[in-house]
């Protein structure tokens, strides 16, 4: 019966927002398309930096991953995206498995610099070995995806396509963190020595987490390639990397709504500061900043403070 | 001959990496944290410099002086508005929090001095000498002789003046030596004066070569930072020689195999290092260092 309460205000809202697939404005659209994709890729961060307590730098390097997988994978190999796609996703994840294996050895702010030195090895790698990658060119022509023969070609199909698989990830990122393995490791975030004592295989449950914040993170940046049909190494700076930071952090660490409600702000920000150049970075700057030191719970916890500033006044106006 | 000049270059970079690695090293060992701003505090050291140098155009050591002054004025003022009340705060979340203080700063500079690299005015002759047989500039060797040097001064700073040995204790245990009276907040401060002065330094002897510009912080920074850590994060002759290490290897790689994974090399040397000896690869040579702050877990 517990799993009924979690799952509840999926079947509101599965429904309530299929609508946006049918608003006429096609920008607009793109920006929820964006959304959608941003979602699936900080919550792949988030079972890392809000669930493990692993930071991460170099979160832009999966998704180049996953992005430079399903590309030459479609465009070199002709491999029908739909397949591409789920199997750069599982690549990547090997690829965190891998990239999470010193986690035996160290933990924080090396770990975080090891991750932030693999995003820019994968970077290196993609403009440098051009037989393969295209250099600083970037792979063009990426095949839309087709199911049964529908391409997948426009704004509102693609909306149409990413949101159930968003609703279905979505899901089973929260089955995960309701199983025994998702609270071993929240256990492990809180503290790893006691996490150990009492007999949770620390170690193995790190890399578990390495390897699903992979391949979600992987899987946004596959569906990244074919929705934008072009990938470039310009892409998959450490300023994605930040940006994917900014939204677990802004929305709030360790919970499924706030990636959510993280990467819509992001996205809006990012199109409301288009004038602005690259200057927006100052915002999102200060914002990391202000938003670390003054909330850190982000604004799932300023939300959740404000309802039980009201539930407290009701408790009171009672008594 | 190509061989020993890509040493010798390497040494030169290797230096700026040590200057700046050293605020890392300091700023770690006395408040175990990290400052990810001090790259950008170097950038602006480089343009404060040229601020300086168009203001005192005849007399280049003033601006030698103000220049590196002002930064680690800067430095205690962001200590104390931004970093201070994250005392208590996870070390990862400061890290995130200078990050994103580094993103501004490095705007701010990009609105005030624009995003194009600036010239520099050559500090000294440009004529390259020999030494045997291999040409220096004198503009590099400057360099490497005024790096070193601040190294030593720093080195007898902290074995013997009081406030050095001070700081030193507060590297070993801040619990005690508040017990013995040592003031953290203003040990703090010092700290942070020094480290940005040293990167306010650094700034004005790099700019001549690599041009001044807003970006170049962040990679300066980063590698310096994991100059700190090949050396041993925490222990101030690793650093420096974890510096010097690592601008020869990284000279020497891109010489010998390609110079388009300059930077990967660099990093994926510091993998290594973390895997094999996460102290820093001093500690594989002696037991103890001369600030003694750093805990192996967490």
């Amino acid at each position: 019966m517990k799993n009924i309460k979690h799952i509840s205000p999926f079947f509101i809202l599965i429904p309530m927002f299929s609508i946006i697939g049918f608003i006429p404005n096609i920008y607009y659209l793109h920006l929820f398309n964006l959304i959608l994709i941003y979602s699936l890729f900080s919550l792949g961060l988030n079972i890392l930096t809000g669930y493990t307590g692993i930071t991460s730098f170099g979160h832009a390097g999966f998704f180049a991953f996953g992005a430079y997988a399903t590309a030459i994978l479609s465009t070199r190999y002709i491999m029908p995206p739909i397949i591409s796609v789920f199997f750069a996703s599982f690549l990547t994840g090997i690829a965190g498995f891998i990239i999470g294996l010193p986690v035996i050895r160290i933990s924080g702010i090396y770990l975080a610099m090891v991750t932030l030195g693999s995003a820019e090895f994968i970077r290196l790698l993609a403009i440098n070995w051009e037989s393969l990658t295209g250099g600083p060119l970037g792979i063009s022509n990426i095949p839309a995806i087709s199911i049964l023969g529908f391409y997948i070609n426009s704004e509102r199909s693609f909306f149409f396509f990413l949101y159930p698989i968003l609703i279905i990830l979505t899901f089973v990122f929260i089955r995960i963190i309701d199983s025994r393995f998702g609270r071993s490791l929240e256990a492990i975030k809180d503290d790893e020595r006691a996490a150990e004592s009492i007999g949770i295989p620390c170690v193995k449950n790190k890399l578990i987490s390495f390897f699903i914040s992979g391949f979600y993170s992987g899987l946004a940046g596959a569906l990244y390639a074919h929705f934008d049909r072009f990938i470039s190494p310009d892409t998959f700076t450490f300023s994605l990397s930040i940006l994917v930071l900014c939204m677990v952090i802004i929305g709030g660490m360790g919970t499924v709504p706030g990636s959510i409600l993280g990467a819509i702000i992001i996205v809006i920000l990012l199109e409301y500061l288009q004038p602005l150049g690259d200057y927006r970075l100052l915002v999102y700057g200060l914002l990391l900043a202000i938003m670390i030191s003054y909330y850190p719970q982000g604004l799932i916890g300023i939300l959740k403070e404000i309802s039980g500033y009201f539930k407290k006044n009701r408790f009171q106006r009672n008594n | 001959m190509m061989f020993f000049e890509q040493i010798i270059s390497g040494l030169i970079i290797g230096s700026i990496y040590s200057l700046l690695g050293l605020g890392f090293t300091m700023i770690f060992a006395c408040t175990k944290r990290i400052n990810f701003a001090h790259g950008d505090l170097m950038a602006l050291g480089g343009f404060i410099g040229l601020v300086f140098i168009q203001i005192f155009p005849s007399y280049l050591f003033l601006s030698f002086i103000f220049g590196p002054l002002s930064i680690g004025i800067i430095s205690v003022i962001i200590e104390r508005v931004f970093l201070r009340r994250l005392q208590e705060v996870q070390p990862l979340k400061i890290v995130i929090a200078t990050i994103g203080l580094s993103v501004a700063m490095k705007i701010v500079m990009q609105i005030i001095w624009g995003p194009d690299p600036i010239a520099y005015p050559n500090l000294v002759s440009e004529t390259p000498f020999f030494l045997l047989g291999v040409s220096i500039i004198p503009q590099n060797f400057l360099i490497f002789l005024i790096s070193i040097s601040l190294m030593i001064i720093l080195q007898c700073f902290f074995i013997y003046t009081k406030t050095g040995r001070a700081l030193r204790a507060l590297s070993q245990d801040r619990y005690a030596a508040r017990l013995m009276g040592i003031k953290m907040g203003q040990s703090i401060s010092i700290i942070y004066f020094i480290s940005g002065a040293l990167a306010g330094i650094a700034g004005m002897l790099i700019a001549p070569i690599f041009f001044v510009s807003s970006s170049m912080g962040t990679f300066l920074g980063l590698k310096s930072f994991v100059a700190a850590v090949i050396g041993g994060l925490g222990s101030i002759p690793g650093t420096i020689m974890g510096g010097l290490f690592l601008g020869v290897v990284e000279n020497l790689s891109s010489g010998l195999i390609s110079s388009n994974y300059k930077s990967g090399i660099s990093l994926l040397f510091l993998v290594l290092v973390l895997l094999f000896s996460p102290k820093g690869l001093l500690s594989i040579f002696q037991k103890g260092s001369l600030l003694k702050g750093r805990k192996s877990k967490k």
